[in-house]
């Protein structure tokens, strides 16, 4: 992101936290794309993702008043949506029957032509990334899909770009097996 | 073994292909030299195109920009005042109102059975509209600390 978009987000923050919503509508139209993406590719179901990423705006606007520009506005937006995202994931297991959904995503009919289609569609890759262990999972979205450089993935994780490497590596791992074995 | 094994920069070559795939960008940026290094060699291009495979299974997990309406529906929630939001999931909210059917219903029921007749209305503004259920109800659920430090699994 460029520094001239920086700038614009910290003016807008500033301006948000005196109660300016033309400039909070600003943020939320340059953030929500790359924000919904993020979330979606962490937690497989886009209403989810939609919500996760509505909750954290909202809380962007509640805590504008007191932020300090001490970050980029994307790294500290980054940090509320990961966050978030990963509550959302522990609610998830706390609920009966969120394997058997997971399971069901990866399940393979018999027909050819519905295989194809779900191919077609992501739904493999889908069900193999979300069967991948958090952490793994969103070093990969964070890496492959966000953009982020080693250095700001490895600072969203908290771990160093050694750690961030090998999540990463067993990401990919994990991943070309659990597809190879969904189209045996 | 293999032919490159004992070539400096190999093993690191294959390192990074395996933890960020076939697209050098992607790679730190002081090793994507090794990139151009062992591109085009026989060994490295099965490599390459093992990893590129994998970057376009990814590839197929797409996210669409959302709409315009999913930026109005954050907007619409926000107060010009700046004052703070229980934010409630669209999925959830029948759950929310049901609760505060019952809540108010229950309340109502109490205090029908310990307020005599003439003190019904002031009943109804201690219990339903008095000012600890507002504030509980607006409080903010995420306090920000200096420096933008967050906790949001409290």
């Amino acid at each position: 992101m460029s520094e001239a978009l920086d700038e614009l987000d910290v003016a807008a923050m500033a301006k948000a936290g005196q109660g300016d919503a033309s400039a909070f509508a600003g943020l939320v139209h340059r953030h929500s794309a790359w924000a919904v993406g993020f979330v979606e590719r962490l937690l497989g179901i886009r209403a989810d993702a939609e919500d996760v990423v509505q909750q954290a705006f909202l809380r962007v606007w509640q805590n504008a008043e007191d932020w300090q520009p001490n970050a980029k506005f994307r790294t500290w937006f980054y940090q509320i949506l990961y966050r978030l995202a990963v509550d959302q994931i522990r609610v998830r297991r706390r609920q009966p029957g969120f394997e058997e959904l997971d399971e069901q995503a990866h399940a393979h009919p018999d027909d050819p032509a519905s295989h194809w289609q779900q191919q077609r569609q992501g739904a493999d890759i889908r069900a193999a990334l979300m069967s991948l262990p958090e952490r793994q999972r969103t070093a990969l979205v964070l890496c492959h899909y966000q953009g982020l450089s080693q250095k700001e993935a490895a600072a969203l994780l908290a771990v160093n770009e050694g750690a961030l490497e090998s999540l990463l590596s067993r990401a990919r791992a994990g991943l070309r097996q659990r597809l190879t074995e969904y189209r045996r | 073994m293999s032919e490159h094994e004992p070539r400096p920069g190999w093993q690191r070559f294959c390192q990074c292909l395996e933890a960020y795939g076939a697209e050098p960008a992607r790679w730190p940026e002081a090793e994507r030299e090794l990139f151009e290094r062992f591109a085009g060699e026989p060994e490295a291009e099965a490599l390459i195109a093992e990893a590129r495979w994998l970057d376009a299974e990814l590839d197929r997990f797409p996210s669409p920009a959302p709409d315009a309406a999913f930026a109005e529906t954050i907007l619409a929630r926000i107060r010009p005042t700046g004052a703070s939001i229980h934010v409630v999931p669209g999925r959830r909210r029948w759950a929310l109102g049901m609760g505060l059917a019952a809540s108010v219903l229950l309340g109502f029921g109490l205090g029908w059975r310990q307020a005599p007749m003439t003190e019904v209305p002031d009943l109804f503004g201690g219990l339903l509209f008095g000012p600890s259920s507002a504030e509980s109800v607006l409080q903010p659920d995420f306090p920000l600390e200096a420096g933008n430090s967050l906790d949001v699994s409290s």
